[in-house]
């Protein structure tokens, strides 16, 4: 029996072209580009006229008034005799799994060649003619021969279609003899003729000016290695673009990168980048490029051009086969962005890739810790607990007959929940009263056990307040606050405890923009270079606690409001930027990162931009209104530790934070700690200053020679001295003590210091 | 006349070093943008302006004296009522 293969008409790819693709006609170029970069082309050369239609192979032209003809020239790797017969005309297969490729899985063929007029490939050493699923393939020498036997045919007839058909194999003839003349093509022509009148709507009908616009519109997504040539012209000719712009996307710096599960692994696979400037031609568009190539695009809400450059190692895993989507867990990457972009378009696209340093502190990052409830239900009744249990009379307070009066009553709903947790397994603190004979609750709290019985989780908290007697019920409740209260009071008090002169935290400095000036305030403000014994770092290193404390209060806040959330750490440090116009609401205007929020895991950062933009400090820690300011920015960043962007979850946290927040204790944390950091630096330290230029001895020095004649004397006084570029200078008065004692000959250093200096 | 500030915030001491026999100070005066003043039976006087470090220090200060230097000799210490704007 014979056995015969499935015949495809060329109606078959007519519909798989039209329909398979957003925009077929965009993605015919993007197709062509795509094989030309992905085999290495440095040159492409484009031609694009309407013409009068030719035959394939031998066949007279076709009936059709004209075509559109596109060929497709680059000097890439080409293509081999068994590419071409084993993937090239196999549908499905793909030499692009090498990780080196943008591949797909072979189906841009279908539209680029076999849904077309005619086609024709010359690479390497092979011609090949097609017309739909039917080709051609020879070799160089065999195609001259084979050419030239189809022209003798052809010269017998007369009729306008033969004459038609004949010319273009003369065209074929003459192109493949020079190809054999050079040893073969480096890189591969495609020639394909487009019916102008065949699409999927009338619009997307590839006329040459339909195909023009999508060649320009392809060309201005992208961002090309190879050179260009349209018609002879660069594309900025040919399109007549005058204004010395070239016609692609430039991509803007990283701001993000996008990263998916593979093989159990996160791993990163595109960069985000945005432009914002007037050369940034696909604002609010989301550009999607492999290797600079477009692939597809997105409307995005946001008055900038986003590039999303997918690494070509990847890209066949990421896109989907006709590459203009993503595919599932790379898609909901990519969705998560876009999410990001509508909901918060500021914080979504900050610089991502900047500079940062982490200066070690020898106390670490400092512990944020939760009150911990099973504490409060698990500890053992106190003396006074039980004191209070046997009193008949309780004060007078509203016992909180749902979970929605807790709040107001000073217990967070977990709290609640921890205690019937422990309750139910036997481990509270009201399990071991259950059988004492004077413990008051006995029956009620038996009752409320079994009503457990016939509840599912996450119920018992309504069972608490239906089915607790309110004597019991706020019995527990009282002990239950008295507990949380002081848990909150031990927890405040271990954040207190940190010496913030002694020694410091980790540092974290991150550095976005920067200006000369700014960089050299950031010198100045490095903890590295901070010295208390030679006063360097005093404004910036009080400034430093000061937002510390700040955040401190924050961190203890949102632990209060949000008592579910986990330990975690955290550091404080300097962010720097400077302005740049962004959307502020109302309108664009001038804005720069006050503060920012940074997280690695369960380590949090929070860093305030501690200079101007002509590089003094921002901030006065002695200052007020300084201080609110910097009270404000803590809540916003630390805010960011259970939210991360600025939606609505972000905005209750917050508001639960402004509303619970204790700015008087703030403000004393923030004055202590900036007091002891002056005390530290100020030490036995005079800072002097000339109000005029009159030569000579200053009085000040002379009054420092009269406290200090032997030292004086002995010419040793500037060792005591720290001169400083703004004309003042620093004595540190305890070492002119020492000087003195030291070059005195009548006081000895160990016996007369006390009465000489005391 | 040569005039120096001795600013120690570590005691808040704001000392004037002198060496102007004519000079008499009732009143030191500091203003909000580190203008220093001093008043005396003959008026006020502005005798400069404070740099932004000495400024900081300055504002730790909540006394004041004046020293009057004759040659290397200490001729005359005295507080002063002080007026410290920016402290």
């Amino acid at each position: 029996m014979e056995r015969r293969k499935v015949t495809t008409p060329k109606q078959f790819f007519l519909k798989e072209r039209n329909e398979g693709y957003n925009n077929w006609t965009l993605s015919f170029w993007r197709e062509l580009f795509q094989n030309s970069v992905d085999a290495g082309a440095r040159n492409i050369d484009i031609r694009i006229e309407t013409t009068k239609p030719r035959g394939s192979f031998d066949q007279w032209a076709p009936d059709m008034p004209e075509v559109v003809r596109v060929v497709f020239a680059d000097d890439g790797r080409g293509m081999s005799k068994e590419v071409l017969e084993n993937v090239y005309f196999t549908v499905g297969a793909t030499t692009k799994g090498d990780g080196n490729s943008i591949g797909g899985f072979g189906r841009a063929r279908l539209m680029t060649c076999f849904a077309n007029v005619r086609y024709s490939i010359l690479t390497t050493d092979q011609f090949v003619i097609g017309d739909g699923a039917e080709w051609v393939s020879y070799g160089l020498d065999d195609a001259v021969t084979e050419l030239g036997h189809s022209i003798g045919r052809l010269q017998a007839e007369w009729a306008e279609g033969a004459r038609r058909a004949e010319e273009g194999l003369r065209a074929d003839l003459d192109l493949v003899t020079a190809a054999r003349e050079a040893g073969g093509l480096k890189g591969c022509r495609v020639e394909v003729d487009l019916d102008p009148k065949s699409g999927d709507y009338s619009s997307n009908h590839p006329s040459e000016q339909r195909m023009l616009d999508q060649l320009k519109t392809y060309l201005s997504e992208s961002q090309l290695s190879p050179k260009v040539t349209i018609n002879g012209q660069s594309p900025e000719e040919f399109f007549k673009i005058s204004d010395g712009s070239r016609l692609q996307a430039r991509r803007g710096p990283v701001r993000d990168t996008l990263a998916a599960e593979v093989d159990g692994v996160m791993t990163d696979f595109a960069t985000v980048h945005t432009s914002e400037g007037a050369k940034a031609a696909h604002k609010g568009k989301l550009i999607v490029r492999v290797d600079g190539a477009s692939m597809y695009v997105k409307n995005v809400k946001i008055d900038k051009q986003v590039i999303v450059e997918v690494d070509q190692k990847m890209s066949r895993q990421v896109l989907t086969a006709n590459r203009d989507g993503f595919k599932d867990q790379f898609d909901t990457a990519l969705q998560g962005l876009l999410s990001k972009l509508v909901v918060d378009p500021n914080s979504a696209l900050k610089d991502k890739k900047h500079e940062r340093v982490t200066v070690i502190g020898e106390k670490g990052s400092i512990k944020a810790k939760r009150p911990s409830f099973e504490d409060i239900s698990r500890a053992k009744m106190s003396e006074a607990e039980v004191i209070y249990t046997r009193q008949t009379e309780r004060p007078a307070r509203v016992v909180p007959a749902n979970k929605s009066q807790l709040a107001d009553f000073g217990l967070p709903l977990e709290s609640i929940e921890s205690f019937i947790r422990d309750f139910r397994y036997g481990e509270s603190f009201v399990n071991e009263k259950m059988w004492d004979y004077d413990f008051p609750h006995s029956q009620a709290f038996s009752s409320f056990r079994e009503a457990f019985y016939d509840v599912k989780w996450g119920e018992e908290v309504s069972v608490f307040f239906e089915k607790l007697p309110e004597d019991a019920r706020g019995w527990v409740l009282d002990i239950l606050k008295g507990r949380y209260q002081q848990e909150l009071a031990r927890v405040a008090e271990a954040h207190v405890k940190r010496d913030v002169i002694a020694d410091m935290n980790d540092i974290v400095i991150h550095v976005e923009n920067t200006n000369p000036v700014v960089r050299a305030a950031m010198r100045r403000n490095d903890p590295r270079n901070w010295d208390i014994a030679s006063g360097k770092g005093r404004q910036p290193r009080a400034l430093l606690v000061a937002w510390t404390e700040a955040c401190s209060v924050a961190v203890e806040t949102l632990m209060k409001v949000r008592p579910s959330v986990k330990d975690f750490v955290w550091t404080t440090g300097w962010c720097y930027d400077t302005p740049k116009y962004t959307d502020q609401g109302d309108r664009t205007r001038e804005h720069v990162t006050e503060a920012l929020h940074l997280s690695e895991g369960d380590k949090h950062s929070f860093l305030v931009n501690p200079v101007t933009e002509d590089g003094r400090l921002a901030y006065s820690p002695s200052d007020a209104d300084d201080r609110q300011s910097l009270q404000a920015l803590a809540m916003h960043e630390v805010a960011h530790v259970v939210a991360s962007w600025h939606d609505e979850t972000y905005a209750n946290i917050l508001t639960d934070i402004m509303k619970s927040y204790d700015f008087k204790e703030a403000n004393r944390r923030m004055r202590d700690a900036v007091k002891a950091v002056y005390a530290a630096y100020d030490k036995g330290r005079a800072r002097v200053q000339g109000m005029d230029s009159e030569p000579g001895p200053r009085p000040a020095d002379r009054l420092l020679a009269a406290a200090a004649p032997a030292a004086y004397r002995h010419d040793v006084l500037d060792e005591a001295i720290t001169r400083y570029d703004d004309g003042t200078r620093v004595v540190d008065c305890d070492a002119v003590g020492r000087l003195e004692l030291e070059q005195s000959p009548t006081f000895s250093r160990d016996e007369d210091y006390q009465v000489r200096y005391a | 006349m040569a005039v120096d500030l001795v600013a120690n915030p570590t005691v808040g001491w704001l000392t004037v070093v002198h060496d102007d026999s004519g000079l008499e100070v009732s009143t030191l005066a500091v203003g909000v943008g580190g203008l220093v003043s001093v008043e005396g039976p003959a008026g006020t006087k502005v005798i400069g302006k404070l740099t932004d470090a000495m400024l900081d220090d300055v504002k730790s200060c909540h006394r004041a004296m004046v020293v009057r230097m004759h040659g290397e000799r200490v001729a005359s210490a005295e507080t002063v009522h002080f007026i410290n704007d920016v402290g």
